[in-house]
């Protein structure tokens, strides 16, 4: 997180779905190997500034530069955007095992024509391995619970070997030791070198002292720097529109060196 | 054994047998995507859409099937975009341009006010009347089809799978897309040769639905669906042959009846004797 280059880079962007704006006015640039929380209310834009930063989605006006191109842009093979989206978005029924969708990862770099070789297989291996569920490899994705689909699909992203990740709520309705393997492996990713973001609507559940950066959203930039100049109580209640937080139970041991 | 021989020596029956196990197969390889894909109407859209595109094509003169194909191709690029683009989900998309184009054949039919056995074979299906040149265009239909199915296999199941995180690591969704959509009207334009255009939905859903039911894999989901579609067609066929019904409709009912059979015996659920409430 030393380092200065931006490895995202947004400039004025604005984006609309069905005619609202859910970003306005975004300016930011995030440094290469920073390890990212991004906390905002529910319908702030998290999931929107994810989706502009992938490419899923073309912003209004403004410009998004990603490892260096627009995310748009065809020829974005070489560059991997590594994504872990909410699991609640994919079809449980789906006759597809877990060492297949990991398997998914590998297909972008490998391009069409192209069938995976030993390495994607070795590489798909080793990730299952990093996400402990190894022995789960053959079973079909939707006899999982919950915490496994999610190592399942942070395992995918992982096997794109990208140096940038993002992960949408990645703790969102996972127990505590689940949450806790999430974040001991965030770390881990910040050890590599890899830029990661990571999305949370639910303060309790963020391990604040996991991120480096904090990025405060409320449709517009209400803070982003290093945690401990971002988690003050007037950046906080601003993101959160003046909502009282329940600032105690946030426990001090998650904003140590930061907030109180 | 006679029973299957007998009819095999004549000519017509032997095109039969080799296009309907030809077409069992390509609609249940490309059942399985429509299947997971949850856009089952898609196939009964474009058959009842291509209704227009055959009346053109008799009034034009041409080849009935060479047009319709033409025809129903536009039809599934137009829903294509409707659908990414306007933003109209898909089975609206599907019903906009299917009854408008139905329409559109139903008031050109009823201009031409004679109903051909051309079109009342497009309509059931008439296996046994499948002539050389017919075959020819079933058998390179087929394997260009299923062809570009194993070209793009790995892309084709990431974006049935997971559309959005597929596009996220650089897969060509969009043309994907409209490239399925192409090959299910290609495919429903060839198909109406044996099961008519009302009929066609029975071998793009029905097999791969019932090898749904017992299997979980992919692989052996396609294999079973290819199995459970080639059977129908082949009983089918004799049963329309022996029986003397439509093609289209033995086909289907025996699609119908070896769903069932694969319901019964799917490992997915409980036992049939424990749900109807007889202890096991």
């Amino acid at each position: 997180m030393q380092t200065t280059t931006p490895i995202i880079k947004l400039s004025n962007v604005n984006v609309n779905l069905g005619g609202n704006p859910v970003l306005k006015n975004v300016s930011l640039e995030i440094p290469a190997g920073a390890c990212v929380g991004i906390i905002g209310p529910n319908g702030s834009g998290k999931t929107s500034l994810m989706r502009t930063i992938l490419g899923l989605i073309e912003p209004a006006a403004g410009s998004v530069e990603v490892l260096g191109i627009s995310p748009t842009r065809r020829g974005r093979k070489k560059h991997q955007i590594g994504y872990v989206p909410q699991v609640k978005n994919i079809d449980r029924d789906f006759p597809i095992s877990i060492y297949e969708v990991v398997l998914q990862g590998r297909i972008g770099k490998l391009g069409l024509f192209k069938r995976p070789g030993k390495q994607d297989h070795a590489v798909v291996k080793e990730c299952l391995e990093k996400v402990g569920i190894s022995h789960l490899a053959h079973t079909q994705i939707g006899s999982l619970s919950g915490g496994q689909q999610q190592r399942a699909f942070i395992a995918r992203a992982l096997a794109q070997e990208s140096s940038l990740l993002l992960l949408d709520e990645p703790a969102t309705g996972l127990d505590i030791p689940t949450q806790q393997s999430i974040y001991e492996l965030l770390e881990e990713l910040h050890q590599e070198g890899v830029t990661t973001l990571t999305t949370t609507h639910d303060l309790l559940a963020l391990d604040f002292h996991r991120f480096g950066y904090i990025l405060c959203l409320n449709k517009e930039l209400i803070a982003f720097g290093p945690r401990e100049r971002v988690l003050t109580p007037d950046i906080l209640a601003k993101t959160f529109s003046g909502f009282p937080l329940p600032l105690g139970a946030l426990g001090q041991h998650n904003l140590q060196g930061g907030l109180l | 054994m006679n029973f299957f021989i007998e009819p095999l020596q004549y000519a017509f029956m032997q095109r039969a047998l080799v296009g309907t196990a030809a077409i069992g197969i390509l609609c249940a390889v490309l059942g399985t995507f429509v299947v997971l894909r949850k856009i089952a109407f898609i196939g009964e859209g474009l058959a009842h859409g291509s209704l227009a595109g055959l009346a053109i094509g008799y009034l034009l003169h041409a080849n009935l099937y060479i047009a319709g194909n033409l025809y129903t191709a536009g039809l599934a690029m137009l829903i294509g975009y409707l659908n990414e683009k306007a933003k109209v989900s898909f089975d609206t998309a599907i019903g906009i341009i299917f009854s408008t184009s139905m329409a559109l054949g139903v008031a050109l039919i009823s201009r031409m006010k004679f109903y051909t056995t051309d079109l009342t074979g497009y309509l059931f299906g008439s296996v046994l009347s499948i002539t050389d040149a017919d075959l020819l265009l079933i058998l390179s239909g087929t394997l260009v089809i299923l062809g570009l199915i194993m070209v793009f296999y790995k892309e084709l199941v990431f974006c049935s799978f997971d559309s959005e995180m597929a596009e996220v690591a650089g897969v060509p969704r969009a043309f994907l897309h409209y490239l399925l959509l192409l090959m299910i009207a290609t495919a429903v334009v060839i198909a109406s040769q044996t099961l008519g255009i009302i009929l066609v939905t029975a071998l793009l859903v029905t097999p791969a639905a019932g090898a749904y039911q017992l299997t979980n894999k992919l692989g052996p989901m396609l294999a079973l669906s290819a199995s459970i579609s080639l059977l129908s067609s082949l009983i089918g066929l004799f049963a329309s042959y022996y029986l003397n019904v439509a093609s289209g409709a033995s086909i289907a009912l025996t699609a119908a009846m070896l769903f069932i059979v694969s319901y019964i015996i799917s490992p997915k659920r409980k036992p049939l004797r424990t749900s109807l409430g007889l202890k096991a």
